[in-house]
């Protein structure tokens, strides 16, 4: 528990230390961060014209929509805030500053967390819960402790999908050095495939994001139980409540991924 | 001519180089498609009254979309010449003996030519061969198409460089830069086909140049602007590419007249 402890604090002191710096450039920070949640919020737009032309998406509004898009950009941007290290990591494989994280005192995986704190991406949550609380008050949800708490966990187990996929695009770097970027297929098409609820899709493209890249337990299960709505994929309804736990399952996978990756590193020298 | 000539070639040689990332890049294109015309396809079975742009022009669009995505975006990141002006480095420049604009102007075209050929035609032959993506209506289209997507590409260099030479007052351009790509995504009709908005927003989008970007050449391909009015369009899409050049050209002579190189 003191270690736990321990290391809370070094986290938060390295993020404190980062964001700092970040905040010098003042202008810059705050018009990028305005351009941050514009530009997310963009695909909520492009979901609003297209609800002003067709009355429904296989039976969901505009505002239960909004929903599953505002859970999907919540995870992604405090994934981003807290491990984007991780999302640059082939920056540091490549320039030779991971061997710095190997000597240090603490976890490779522990230094890498620490290593870079994404501010900006605030512009992107403060906007997506925007929309989630305006969506959910418009379709109608009833807060209760329970969703509340629903709500929380699918945040909490979505931001852990998207670190692990960040982890997971780290750990490849370790034999291709350069970054391939091929992860952006599912952390950005799993942003935009999530957007709307995964029922919509051919039976072989939603089973990929249900059994492969779990993305459908951290967004689209809960979702429904939020909503009240039945499942047409007929799964049980406790899995809407537990879903949020596969996205911390998903990344303690990750991290045993990444052991077996640093042991295979070699450093580029440079 | 022959200077800016040559300037292009070499940045389209070094564009072409990184072969892996393009790779997936396209792969991700190719992902993005699929999800969109899968999502697209939904919101039809629930249309009203059928929208006069039929289902499968839309899902052809989605694709097309992915495959000349560059044009609507990519000028605006990772500009070398816009990092020139908050390094200093655009002191460099002065002394050559070309002009600034036009060298910019090479490169960003050779970027743009690397990307439609190498990640574009790709993506549209293998939506075609899928199925995915019906071909132009008739020859006349497709030729058509190739000529608004020319003038299309000259319009994105010209709003790139707009944009950019903000960063003559601010030093760094990633906040208009980033400004300027929202209004881009969202009034060039790469989201949403324009067919498909309400009028109102229709209007005002046709009253900006950003549809000349996407919806302007795609229409064209998908044979909804023919003959005159085809002509029109594209005629309407260099106006503004000159427009724009020309804004540009203004920005730059009064950022260079007013320049200070931070020294270092």
């Amino acid at each position: 528990m003191r270690e736990l402890r321990h290391l809370l604090s070094v986290y938060f002191h390295a993020i404190g230390v980062r964001l700092k710096g970040q905040m010098q450039y003042r202008v810059s920070f705050l018009t990028e961060t305005a351009a941050q949640a514009l530009v997310t919020g963009l695909d909520f737009a492009a979901l609003a014209v297209l609800f002003s032309r067709f009355s429904n998406l296989r039976g969901w509004s505009l505002w239960e929509v909004g929903l599953l898009y505002a859970i999907v950009h919540a995870s992604f941007s405090l994934a981003e805030l807290a491990a984007r290290g991780f999302d640059t990591f082939s920056r540091q494989v490549r320039e030779g500053a991971f061997d710095g994280s190997l000597i240090r005192p603490h976890s490779p995986f522990f230094m890498t967390l620490c290593s870079d704190f994404h501010a900006r991406r605030l512009g992107r949550l403060a906007q997506a819960l925007t929309v989630g609380i305006v969506c959910s008050a418009k379709a109608g949800v009833v807060w209760t402790p329970d969703q509340v708490l629903l709500f929380i966990g699918a945040l909490i187990g979505g931001a852990c999908f998207f670190v692990a996929l960040f982890v997971i695009g780290a750990t490849l770097c370790f034999w291709t050095v350069e970054s391939i970027e091929l992860i952006n297929i599912f952390t950005h098409g799993g942003i935009e495939a999530a957007n709307v609820p995964i029922s919509i899709y051919r039976t072989w493209f939603r089973n990929v994001f249900v059994f492969v890249v779990p993305l459908a337990w951290v967004n689209y299960f809960p979702a429904l139980h939020i909503l009240q709505r039945t499942d047409p994929l007929g799964f049980p309804p406790v899995v809407q409540v537990l879903a949020p736990l596969v996205g911390m399952m998903f990344l303690c996978l990750a991290r045993l991924v990444w052991t077996v990756g640093v042991r295979h590193y070699q450093s580029t020298g440079s | 001519m022959h200077a800016y000539l040559h300037f292009g070639v070499r940045s389209f040689r070094r564009a072409i180089t990184y072969r892996a990332a393009t790779l997936a890049g396209m792969a991700t294109n190719f992902f993005f498609g699929l999800v969109r015309a899968m999502i697209f396809a939904a919101f039809y079975e629930a249309a009203v009254a059928p929208p006069d742009m039929p289902v499968e022009q839309a899902v052809s669009y989605v694709w097309l979309v992915q495959a000349i995505l560059g044009l609507g975006f990519w000028p605006f990141f990772s500009d070398p010449f816009i990092a020139d002006i908050r390094t200093g480095a655009v002191a460099m420049q002065l002394l050559r003996p070309v002009d600034y604009q036009g060298c910019w102007f090479a490169h960003s075209v050779a970027r743009l030519l690397q990307m439609t050929l190498m990640r574009g035609v790709p993506i549209g032959a293998l939506a075609m061969a899928l199925g995915f993506l019906a071909p132009p209506p008739s020859w006349e289209s497709a030729g058509l198409f190739v000529l608004s997507l020319g003038a299309g590409m000259v319009l994105a260099v010209a709003l790139a460089q707009v944009t950019g030479a903000i960063a003559f007052w601010t030093l760094d351009a990633t906040g208009p830069s980033g400004l300027m790509s929202v209004l881009t995504m969202f009034l060039s009709g790469m989201l949403v086909p324009i067919a498909l908005w309400p009028a109102w927003l229709a209007e005002v989008a046709h009253f900006s140049p950003f549809p000349g970007l996407t919806d302007t050449p795609l229409s064209i391909y998908l044979g909804r602007y023919v003959g005159p009015e085809a002509l029109g369009a594209i005629g309407l899409q260099w106006l503004w590419a000159a427009a724009m050049l020309l804004v540009a050209r203004g920005l730059i002579s009064r950022g260079f007249s007013r320049l200070e190189i931070q020294g270092g």
